[in-house]
């Protein structure tokens, strides 16, 4: 097979599994979502980042699974089948040279060129809030004792890759207690501890092959997620649940928020959930459901393992059908 | 409200320099922040210049040159730039690079706050 060739394959086996797995999970959403909602905030969090990284893992999957048998050759010397099976000229072979299959490149191409293009708008927008990140910092003025940049306004942020920074408004100094500003910190600082921007970046990338309302609403449960799981800790730290929800709604409250006409029912929402858990906590374990997809994960590795040499050969046959006719 | 400009390391400090000393020229800004940088009088002549087109400098001609004030002060620079610089943030929210205690878009909508309240009252009565 030709070097472009099989690069070519390779990607579309990849998007085609992908595809199937960004199928599964957007037809299981909706009962996934309501089921994780009982579970503790971080365990939430790994939840859903393995939820949607998982198209991207099912890709992975088709390419491994679809190339095993060659690999397996290839690793140990073997004498390959490829010539005894599927369509003359169309096998996936590491080793047996084919003709080239100008269709794949095509298809191929498009793929890579939408995935640059994303890549590219991404990065951009990336660019811009670095760029936005640098600014605040420069008329910011350094608060050595709280480790915290004072910036005018009412905000309370971590903002920043790869290093984040806590960004909090002189108005909340001004005008909040320091028990209230302790709260806040904490919750900013489990941020920065936790690694939550870089985590939600990754997922961000990983959901970008699920439709568009799957991956808003499975990001928006994961940002509330993480929220709690930041809540959780400055409860723990300030020792004090209730404190940590106070200190939500009066920041909340604030009239001068910058944009407070873009109200969106999602952050009211978010908000009523953050308070409602810090003053009723009501989690319940996810071991079982951690057990049950183990179980589900590993039988479907194991049926990968048994029926690979079946998968290599219906997978040729598919593809050689679509590309070569 | 104008749109504040990015600026650099030496536009920044030639902003602080006319803030400090509220009307400057070439020649004091190039003695004060030129010299010791070891830039020239053109560079600083530019960077004037460049800040005077993005409009947070206003200049008037007296003899040969020209003599420059700021037309924000810094407090009004430091808070538009902020704003300007959370929205882009805002903007950026989806993805990913900033996390805010509460949504920077979230408006306080009293009923629900009120509601809110309640819960807390009642988390507190309990306790």
């Amino acid at each position: 097979m030709s070097t472009v060739s099989l690069w070519s394959v390779i990607v579309l086996l990849f998007a085609a599994g992908s595809m199937a797995g960004a199928i599964v999970v957007t037809s299981l959403e909706t009962m996934l979502r309501r089921s994780l909602r009982s579970f503790a905030p971080a365990a939430r969090v790994r939840w859903l980042t393995t939820l949607v990284a998982m198209p991207y893992a099912t890709g992975l999957l088709a390419v491994v699974v679809a190339f095993g048998p060659c690999l397996h050759h290839l690793a140990f010397g073997l004498e390959d089948g490829c010539l005894a099976h599927g369509r003359p000229n169309f096998f996936f072979c590491l080793r047996t040279p084919m003709h080239d299959v100008p269709m794949a490149w095509a298809a191929a191409g498009l793929l890579l060129a939408f995935a640059l293009g994303r890549a590219v708008a991404s990065t951009v927008r990336l660019v811009r809030a670095h760029r936005a990140c640098c600014m605040l910092r420069r008329v910011g003025r350094w608060d050595a004792s709280r480790s915290v940049w004072l910036v005018p306004g009412s905000v309370a942020m971590v903002a920043g890759l790869p290093s984040p920074h806590i960004f909090l408004g002189e108005v909340l100094v001004q005008h909040f207690s320091q028990r209230v500003l302790d709260a806040v910190l904490a919750h900013e600082r489990a941020h920065a501890a936790r690694r939550d921007l870089a985590t939600k970046l990754i997922a961000r990338v990983a959901a970008s092959c699920l439709p568009p309302r799957t991956r808003a609403e499975l990001l928006s449960e994961l940002d509330l997620a993480m929220e709690q799981a930041c809540d959780a800790i400055a409860a723990a730290d300030t020792r004090d649940p209730l404190l940590v929800a106070r200190s939500l709604l009066e920041l909340a409250s604030i009239d001068d928020r910058p944009h407070a006409w873009a109200a969106t029912f999602a952050s009211s929402e978010h908000l009523e959930a953050r308070v409602r858990a810090l003053c009723e906590p009501r989690w319940r374990s996810s071991r079982s459901a951690f057990a049950a997809a183990s179980t589900l994960v590993t039988g479907l590795l194991l049926t990968c393992l048994v029926f690979d040499l079946k998968i290599h050969e219906a997978t040729e046959t598919i593809f050689a059908t679509l590309l070569v006719g | 409200m104008l749109t504040v400009p990015r600026l650099g390391d030496l536009e920044m400090a030639v902003l602080e320099l006319a803030w400090s000393a509220h009307v400057i020229d070439v020649k004091e800004a190039h003695r004060r922040l030129g010299e010791p940088r070891g830039i020239t009088s053109n560079t600083v002549q530019s960077t004037l210049e460049r800040l005077f087109r993005k409009g947070l400098l206003a200049r008037e001609r007296i003899g040969h040159a020209y003599r420059y004030s700021p037309t924000l002060s810094r407090d009004e620079f430091r808070a538009q730039a902020a704003a300007q610089a959370v929205g882009e943030l805002r903007g950026a929210q989806a993805s990913g690079v900033l996390a805010a205690f509460v949504e920077i878009a979230a408006k306080a909508d009293r009923k629900n706050l009120d509601r809110l309240e309640a819960i807390l009252s009642r988390a507190r009565a309990r306790r």
